[in-house]
């Protein structure tokens, strides 16, 4: 995992395979996923990951969060997920 | 093929400032000694993450939170040195209630559906609030069940008693108990009600 790609937590955020719905308050309420950015918007502060497939292991480059929150949502596997691309290709 | 591991990645050491962790629904074969490493940790939940181990977590002093409710965990290595307020580990395979280190701070204790041989070590968290050990295959209430004075609500129904303590009728700040579906006689169950209604009228007793 390289998280020198990213410039920052927002490019992160665009590079999951699903949205990301940035909200002002967690207590907003949502079916899908969510995430609170800190005050100056340098960086998620928070996050919510639910019913979604996969989590993705870009999540990790989120450095600075504080609250990590996943629902109904499965790891990712990245050895079978490696071999997947290489069946592929 | 499958793409699930399961596994919660190394990666997880990256997140040095997460204070709040919480996997609900999501199963989990294995979590990542990484966890140890998040040292600002406050919050721990797993729920419902078919969890049979968790890497020694003594060193997250800051935890005061640790709910893994609906899981396969026996036992949790480094418990015993957290600070914590509240434990929650309903629907789990534990036999004995785990001794913490500190003692004071604990205010909520569950560990509803789990098979404990007994209940003895409540009586060393003295400032518990409210306890949750129902279906737990209990067979007695601790004698001094008295010494939690401060204690709201007690939840032991659904276990083996025959009998309940004296002392339970000196918990001047219980407001609900429930003792339904144990082994009590009617006689017996008469006798109970009329002592709550002579000592503890304030108490919502369900027998």
């Amino acid at each position: 995992m390289d998280c020198k790609q990213f410039t920052n937590d927002r490019d992160v955020l665009r590079q999951f395979p699903f949205p990301v719905k940035l909200i002002r308050s967690m207590y907003e309420y949502s079916e899908k996923s969510t995430a609170q950015m800190s005050e100056d918007g340098t960086f998620v502060e928070k996050i919510i990951i639910k019913n979604e497939n996969l989590v993705p292991l870009i999540l990790f480059c989120l450095s600075n969060v504080t609250s990590l929150n996943l629902e109904f949502t499965q790891f990712e596997n990245g050895t079978f997920y490696l071999l997947n691309i290489i069946n592929f290709i | 093929m499958n793409i699930y591991l399961d596994i919660v990645p190394d990666a997880l050491a990256n997140l040095k400032t997460l204070k709040s962790l919480r996997i609900q629904f999501t199963p989990i074969q294995k979590m990542t000694n990484q966890l140890a490493t998040l040292t600002n940790l406050e919050t721990i939940m797993c729920l419902k993450c078919s969890l049979t181990h968790l890497p020694d977590i003594s060193n997250l002093h800051k935890i005061k939170l640790l709910y893994l409710p609906l899981n396969n965990l026996t036992q949790i290595e480094g418990l015993s040195n957290l600070d914590l307020i509240a434990l929650d580990l309903a629907v789990n395979n534990f036999t004995e209630i785990p001794i913490l280190k500190n003692k004071e701070n604990l205010r909520f204790l569950s560990l509803t559906d789990n098979p404990l041989k007994n209940a003895e070590p409540i009586i060393f968290y003295p400032n518990l609030k409210d306890i949750y050990l129902n279906n737990a295959m209990l067979t007695s209430v601790p004698a001094a069940i008295d010494k939690l004075q401060e204690l709201e609500q007690l939840r032991i129904d659904g276990n083996q008693l025959t009998n309940l303590p004296p002392g339970i009728l000196n918990l001047s700040k219980l407001q609900r108990l429930d003792v339904s579906r144990n082994l009590f006689s009617l006689d017996y169950i008469e006798s109970i009600k009329e002592a709550f209604k002579k000592h503890r009228p304030a108490t919502m007793l369900t027998i």
